[in-house]
């Protein structure tokens, strides 16, 4: 299973009404669980509501994290990714042009994007200057965290 | 708006002790975001405005604030946010809370936040804007809870009259300086019960108030669109939509009564 099915998997597993989910193939062991009661443990520091769980002795297969960065290293462009889980806007209202368009030649600290969750606002900045080359989700479409938002060719 | 006097009513560690008092303002988000952009917003400090003259609801939406209370509550966050839904949702409550207890009487929660005078007929007294500033050169984020109330307004221009009362309408007269007060101290008192693992708590607080339970809504700005029957928060604090395809966990997007 390479990483974007495993994408796939869990956001099947989040729309779903799937509590827990385990998959064994080729010596490999995955399980996804919804929490449901889950506490804070850190001040202002949430746990995400689904959890993307390897078991410890699993320990030397591939983690979700340690594949994404394998698949940064095959893209030339900067990533620049969602901090959180939520909506993607590309624009501050509707019918509004969008903050940018590929194309675009952005400054560092220029705002991408808003990210909502429960009217929570995110702007989004470029943390590189640089030409957009690609905005990867759609208007309004919801993102994951880590999820790639922009491919920037620095400049 | 007298400020000794918003600090003499104030009982909380921090929020509030820091505290920028202005006639008027664009908005008190906008300033408190130029303010951290150039490194002078405090953790904890609060800007309250007489008067806004560009105020923003969510997507830039006008806000009618003359005579109302403009009030953003700055908070440093440590650390990675990866699903901040349940932080809005205790803002609303730590809200309707507090102007509960200085005006004597409850209000009500529309998903996720917005401040409601009633269960069913309820109209809009108050709305909450959080924005999430991150910051450049490893400085810790920062939350500007943006929160307007509606005080002292008479009337309202007839494209808000149908969904927005203010206090003073409904008979209710608590005092600039006391709502301001309230709201702060109400709202340090939530996030502090938030960090320490209050989370089921203040879910529950949030369903005692929820004036969408178990009416038609439709959710907009979001693809595709969602309608159906609210059916109260999950453990999460996501809004569960009862629609004809089954029931959906909503955490984004405009929150409408009736069908669209």
């Amino acid at each position: 299973m390479d990483i974007e099915e495993l994408k796939k998997l869990i956001k099947l597993v989040e729309k779903s009404e799937i509590r827990e989910f385990e998959l064994e193939e080729e010596g490999r062991k995955i399980r996804i669980s919804k929490g449901e009661n889950q506490q804070l443990s850190m001040p202002m520091h949430y746990a995400p509501q689904t959890h993307h769980i390897i078991p410890p002795a699993q320990i030397s297969a591939p983690s979700f994290e340690g594949a994404a960065k394998a698949e940064e290293a095959g893209n030339k462009y900067h990533e620049v990714k969602s901090p959180m889980v939520g909506t993607f806007y590309s624009s501050s209202s509707e019918g509004t042009e969008p903050f940018v368009k590929e194309g675009d030649i952005v400054k560092k600290g220029q705002t991408l994007c808003i990210i909502e969750a429960m009217k929570l606002m995110n702007e989004i900045e470029s943390d590189i200057g640089g030409r957009i080359v690609k905005v990867l989700p759609d208007n309004g479409a919801p993102v994951e965290y880590g999820e790639s938002l922009f491919n920037i060719e620095p400049l | 708006m007298d400020k000794e006097k918003i600090s003499a009513l104030l009982s909380t560690r921090m929020l509030g002790r820091a505290l920028l008092v202005v006639d008027e303002v664009d908005s008190t988000n906008a300033l408190a975001a130029r303010m951290f952009s150039a490194g002078t917003l405090a953790d904890g400090m609060a800007i309250i405005a007489g008067r806004q003259t560009a105020g923003k609801g969510r997507f830039n939406r006008v806000w009618h604030s003359a005579g109302g209370l403009c009030l953003t509550a700055a908070v440093a966050v440590d650390g990675l946010i990866k699903d901040v839904g349940p932080l809005t949702l205790a803002a609303g409550v730590a809200v309707a809370k507090g102007l509960g207890g200085v005006c004597g009487r409850q209000f009500f929660l529309k998903y996720p936040n917005d401040i409601f005078s009633g269960k069913v007929s309820g109209k809009k007294v108050g709305g909450i804007l959080v924005e999430l500033k991150t910051g450049e050169g490893g400085r810790n984020p920062m939350l500007l809870i943006g929160i307007g109330v509606n005080l002292e307004q008479e009337f309202f221009p007839q494209e808000l009259a149908k969904t927005a009362v203010s206090l003073r309408q409904l008979g209710l007269s608590c005092g600039r300086e006391q709502a301001a007060s309230a709201v702060l101290n109400s709202l340090e008192r939530q996030l502090d019960a938030l960090k320490n693992g209050g989370l089921a708590q203040m879910l529950d607080e949030w369903r005692e108030m929820d004036c969408t339970l178990g009416r038609m809504v439709s959710v907009k700005n979001i693809a595709p669109a969602v309608e159906g029957i609210a059916r109260g928060i999950d453990g999460g604090g996501a809004l569960l939509v009862e629609t004809a395809d089954g029931m959906r966990h909503v955490t984004a997007g405009d929150i409408l009564f009736g069908s669209g």
